[in-house]
């Protein structure tokens, strides 16, 4: 499995909560995907402005320091980072309506489905199953 | 010659013949004839004039008794008036008095009645049966239990008319008895003059003849003697004839003075000089001088106020030189001096004697006694009317007070219940009308303010913002609101002005204003004193007494319900506001380990369906035990919502039993040890061992649990002190970390439900941890408090005492009373 980690592609994941973080960050490293994580937004951008760029971020929306709202206007305001793509995980109550304004499409509502996060993440960063089959 | 000349003059010269006893009895017939004449003619005079004198007499007397009858009826009417309205039994027993007096004086003047009189006392016997039916009738309603109003009403509408015209039959009876009076006594002046005259005529002519009868006689007789003896006798007779006529003078000043001195009213006269010269004791007694220390002096300097002297000199010239006459023979009403020199009013009829020069004969009545009861009928009348406008005023209040509850229950938005409180009272009640509200802080804010122009509402609370009130002066609303006492001040001197202006441009304003009075009351409600109403009259000038004030407190009592209601409805909504947020934050807060733990549970199935042999037993067993935690954690968060509902019943009960803090915060912090290497802080503990107390442990544990796990969320990776300490009697917990620090203003509310410093879009979390930290230090009998400063971090104290508290049930907390501050 580890050789097959130089194919697949970054997520950065923006999660203030440690379980959830910690337990993301398994199951996607699990499933061959490069994983950074970061407890809030501060922490987010200060790692994208690092270096490499992820192919999605996931991110979560209530979190201390800075939160996911704040750092979407960061992250939009920056040319570099603007293209990156995002998705919103939050339990928040009408999330099909709060992500609109972020300029995000995509979210994933809290409790998580172990399939819509790996589909969601494989639409942006290349399916790991497939690139793992390939190999 | 000389005899023949003496012959050829005598008228008696063909008797010359008769002998001197001869003529000396013819003589005496002739004068014996004469004196017959003469008496004959005195006699008819004299019976004459007593006649007309009787006469006088006679209306004299019963003018009199009509000024009796007159002033019966007067204490009559006054004393039915006065039972009637005031309803006192003294009245009934002076009713009954006059009634009896008045009976007796008409049946005295039924008895003289003449057939001229008849008609006149009939009207009045008519119109006096006619107030008696009235009187008689009022009396029947007094008995009936009729209102004061009503009686008023009756006595105004039915029995006064009736008095007025018994008054008015009286007061021509009166006028015609007068009249009559002095006629009479005008016939028997005439009469009296008429009788001199003749007398005196009658006196003289007999003289005469007999002088010419003598004359004759004497001249043939010769001898001085007999001459000498008829010059005597001449001499004597008119002598007696004198003393005779000064007699009959004498009488008829005898009868005149009668009439005089029984005459009811008082007689004054004078000469045209104004000086007194008749005076009778009814004037005596009127004007309380004797006769004989006013006669032959100057009538106005005794009788006349000083001020009309003048008038009064003027008026007696111009009448003397013109003739001109004003006053005479009208009735007058003037006032009147007494010899004590207090003046009086009287009425005045002016008589002019037609003699030359003329006498004025003035007849007085003191009429002041029947102005004073005029005054105390036009003052019962007064307070009658005043009785009714008040009455009027308390209906008008009590309709208003009405309205006013019935507008104030129309509404349950807070600030617009004030906003009607203050518009209902203007501008009926006052010009301006302000409610002022304690707020959280116990500081009065002016939350409405009314007055007829809107203009002016904006501009005083622009003044109130340069000026604000000070909260210790003795007037207006930071005192009333100190001690509950309603404050009045029907005048608002300029002193007071001058003493609350801060500088000489504010004491200007102030007097623009032209406030004239004020009153102030408390909002009360539910035991609670949260706010002042204070009506203030300005351009209106009305003047607030003690009724104001009965009538403030009771729609102060009416506003405080309604907005205690409408405080009570915001408090509620505030709570279910608070209640949705709280119910969305729980539902956040409890999908995050959920969602970690469904991750997990799906990940691990996932990973056994697929391939089942490529799962260590070590992994599953590391996942696993991350499945625990996620379902500690959800434990947890279950059992605070458990502690709230717990504790908002008053349903927290301690287990107590004897303890050691020190090995629960060991425990504690062995428990976090990896949640803060996670968040990258690092635990210090100073625990003096053993910290024994009589305590719940399974509490305690969470009261360091909820402060710890706080530390680490927001101690921003920094270092976390925790200490225990104590002495005999309590025992200490700090925790401390370097974290975000809590605001001043937040530091308050903290230990509430549902509150946390920091936006909960920031930090997750139920907000409910310090509260019950600080529930069940509070049911241990301790103290929780919080020093903090923003960017430098925050330290709990905690004081547990070793023993338990005195049992008392832990009250249920009320809900969402805002006003009591913490």
């Amino acid at each position: 499995m580890t050789s097959q980690l130089e194919l697949r592609g970054r997520v950065l994941i923006v999660e203030d909560d440690t379980d959830l973080r910690e337990t993301l960050s398994q199951i996607l490293t699990d499933e061959g995907y490069r994983v950074w994580a970061a407890e809030h937004g501060q922490a987010a951008l200060d790692c994208l402005r690092d270096g490499t760029k992820p192919c999605l971020i996931l991110l979560d929306l209530t979190m201390p320091v800075m939160n996911g709202w704040q750092f979407r206007a960061e992250q939009r305001g920056d040319p570099d980072l603007a293209a990156i793509p995002v998705v919103v995980i939050s339990a928040g109550a009408n999330l099909a309506d709060q992500v609109v304004p972020l300029g995000i499409q995509d979210y994933i509502r809290k409790p998580i489905q172990l399939g819509q996060l790996l589909a969601t993440v494989g639409r942006y960063c290349g399916a790991p199953d497939d690139s793992s089959a390939s190999a | 010659m000389a005899r023949s000349a003496r012959e050829g003059w005598s008228p008696l010269r063909g008797a010359g013949a008769l002998s001197i006893q001869r003529r000396v009895a013819i003589g005496f017939v002739a004068s014996a004839l004469l004196v017959l004449l003469l008496t004959a003619t005195s006699t008819i005079a004299l019976r004459m004039a007593l006649a007309t004198d009787r006469e006088a007499i006679r209306q004299a007397e019963d003018l009199l008794e009509v000024g009796l009858l007159r002033s019966g009826l007067e204490r009559r009417v006054a004393s039915f008036r006065g039972y009637l309205l005031m309803g006192e039994a003294r009245f009934l027993d002076k009713l009954v008095h006059s009634r009896t007096e008045v009976v007796a004086s008409l049946q005295r003047l039924r008895q003289r009645v003449t057939a001229e009189d008849a008609g006149l006392l009939e009207a009045v016997e008519r119109a006096d049966r006619g107030y008696e039916e009235a009187a008689a009738a009022g009396l029947a309603l007094l008995r009936g239990g009729a209102s004061p109003q009503e009686l008023g009403r009756y006595v105004e509408q039915i029995t006064s008319p009736r008095h007025d015209a018994l008054d008015r039959a009286l007061g021509d009876y009166l006028a015609h008895k007068r009249s009559t009076l002095r006629a009479a006594e005008w016939r028997a002046a005439r009469e009296n003059l008429w009788a001199s005259g003749l007398i005196i005529a009658s006196g003289v002519g007999a003289l005469l003849l007999l002088l010419a009868l003598a004359v004759p006689v004497s001249r043939r007789l010769a001898g001085a003697y007999e001459i000498e003896h008829r010059q005597r006798e001449r001499a004597e007779g008119a002598e007696r004839e004198q003393r005779r006529i000064a007699e009959v003078l004498r009488h008829l000043e005898a009868r005149k003075s009668a009439v005089l001195e029984t005459a009811l009213e008082g007689i004054v006269t004078i000469d045209e000089g104004g000086k007194l010269v008749e005076f009778n004791p009814s004037a005596e007694r009127i004007f309380g001088y004797r006769r004989e220390e006013v006669l032959g002096r100057a009538m106005a300097d005794l009788l006349i106020p000083e001020r009309l002297r003048d008038a009064h000199h003027a008026g007696l010239e111009r009448h003397l030189r013109t003739g001109e006459a004003r006053v005479l023979s009208r009735r007058l009403e003037m006032p009147a001096l007494r010899s004590d020199g207090t003046e009086f009013l009287v009425e005045l009829t002016i008589t002019r004697i037609a003699t030359s020069p003329p006498f004025f004969t003035g007849f007085v009545r003191d009429i002041s006694a029947a102005k004073a009861a005029d005054r105390e009928r036009a003052e019962l009348l007064d307070r009658e009317q005043r009785a009714r406008a008040e009455a009027e005023a308390a209906q008008r209040r009590s309709a208003f007070l009405a309205e006013a509850s019935s507008v104030l229950a129309s509404s349950l938005d807070y600030r617009a219940t004030l906003a009607t409180v203050a518009r209902l009272a203007v501008p009926g009640m006052a010009d301006w009308c302000v409610v002022d509200v304690v707020d959280r802080e116990g500081k009065l804010q002016r939350l409405a303010a009314a007055h007829v122009d809107p203009a002016k509402v904006a501009w005083v609370s622009e003044l109130r913002e340069r000026y604000p009130e000070d909260p210790k002066s003795p007037y207006g609303a930071a005192e009333v609101l100190r001690t509950g006492n309603a404050q009045v001040l029907t005048e608002i001197p300029d002193s007071l002005l001058r003493q609350s202006a801060r500088d000489e441009e504010h004491y200007r304003i102030l007097s623009e204003l032209g406030l004239s009075s004020f009153l102030s009351v408390p909002l009360e409600a539910a035991g609670r004193r949260f706010g002042v109403l204070t009506l203030v009259s300005a351009e209106s000038g009305m003047r607030y007494g003690p009724d104001d004030v009965a009538f403030a407190r009771r729609l102060a009592h009416h506003a405080s319900l309604a907005i205690d209601n409408s405080r009570l409805y915001e408090e509620a909504q505030a709570a279910v506001a608070a209640r949705d947020d709280f119910l969305s934050i729980a539902s956040h807060e409890l999908k995050t380990p959920v969602a970690t733990l469904q991750l997990l549970v799906q990940n691990l199935l996932r990973r056994f369906r697929t391939e089942p042999s490529a799962v260590s037993t070590a992994a599953a067993s590391e996942r696993l035990v991350a499945v625990d935690k996620q379902v500690m954690r959800l434990t947890k968060l279950i059992n605070d919502l458990l502690d709230l509902s717990r504790i908002t019943d008053g349903r927290m009960e301690l287990d107590l039993e004897t303890a050691d803090l020190a090995s629960i915060v060991r425990d504690v912090v062995a428990r976090h040890e990896e949640d803060a290497r996670r968040a990258h802080c690092t635990i210090s503990v100073a625990v003096e061992s053993p910290a024994l107390g009589v305590w719940d442990p399974m509490r305690v544990d969470q009261v360091v649990e909820n402060l710890l796990s706080n530390a680490i969320k927001y101690g921003a990776r920094g270092r976390i002190e925790v200490r225990v300490d104590g002495d005999e009697r309590v025992a200490r917990l700090m925790v401390r970390d370097e974290g975000i620090g809590i605001a001043a203003e937040a530091q308050a509310r903290i230990f509430q439900r549902f509150e946390r410093a920091v936006s909960a879009s920031d930090y997750g979390g139920f907000g409910l941890g310090l509260w019950i930290v600080h529930q069940i230090v509070a049911a241990h009998g301790g103290e929780l408090r919080v020093e903090s400063e923003p960017g430098r971090g925050s330290a709990f104290h905690v004081a547990l005492p070793r023993t338990p508290p005195e049992p008392e049930p832990p009250a249920p907390e009320a809900p969402g009373y805002t006003g009591r501050t913490t």
